[in-house]
């Protein structure tokens, strides 16, 4: 799993490779990082996220919550068709920002 | 195949169950989704079966007969039974949606049957999927 960010005019996370239980606990420190960050709007890149497990899950809806929180925007782009199912299966679909 | 009650242990369970899926031919999104429904099971048990203790053992069976597989994950572990745990609601907003519950929803979701069985002081715990 590889996590990259960019800061830019908006803060873009870039996925690559899988989020499981075990590259979750690497996630959470960075997610805690942007959270406490000035940036306002986050785009999470998932182009190349192939896999996410409940654990990944979490920490997407702890960074949805935290940025809404902050009065921010949390957007998922590029994210792939089985992903999506995961997302659908959990409700998520309709929680998080996805823009295809 | 054996692993260890450890966090760890689950990148050599997932990549034992990519080579299985690969051998047995399926293809890349019921791999997933199988490998996803395991991991959550597995990492359940880790958690929660053996406090304290380490180095206990937990015991993953596949066998793909006939479009049907079945994984069988053993550990004589406290007795937990997941098919019982409480389901979140997925059509709550998110302001109310608790940060968890959701390992135990995935398997149940992902496979077409889960059945738990308590038998000789282990926890005995089968996940089937008919492969379409």
């Amino acid at each position: 799993m590889k996590i990259t960010i960019e800061k830019g005019e908006d803060l873009v996370i870039r996925l690559s490779g899988q989020l499981d239980t075990l590259a979750a606990t690497e996630f959470e420190k960075e997610i805690k990082e942007v959270l406490k960050s000035d940036s306002n709007h986050i785009i999470l890149n998932g182009e190349e996220l192939t896999y996410v497990s409940s654990a990944g899950l979490r920490l997407l809806l702890t960074l949805q919550k935290g940025m809404k929180t902050k009065g921010g925007t949390l957007r998922l782009k590029n994210i792939r068709r089985e992903i999506m199912e995961i997302f659908n299966i959990t409700g998520f679909s309709s929680i998080l920002t996805i823009e295809q | 195949m054996y692993i260890k009650n450890e966090m760890d242990q689950i990148h050599v369970l997932n990549h034992f169950i990519e080579e299985s899926m690969t051998d047995f031919g399926l293809n890349e999104t019921t791999s997933m989704n199988i490998k996803l429904a395991l991991e959550e099971a597995v990492v359940n048990i880790i958690s929660y079966a053996y406090p304290g203790e380490k180095n206990k053992k937990i015991h993953i069976r596949l066998e793909y007969d006939n479009n049907r597989l079945t994984i069988v994950v053993t550990d004589t572990g406290v007795p937990f039974d997941p098919t019982e745990m409480k389901e979140p609601d997925i059509s709550s907003p998110l302001e109310e949606r608790p940060i968890g519950g959701l390992g135990t929803y995935l398997v149940k979701q992902l496979m077409t049957e889960v059945c738990y069985q308590r038998t000789d002081n282990k926890n005995i715990l089968t996940l089937i999927k008919e492969i379409h």
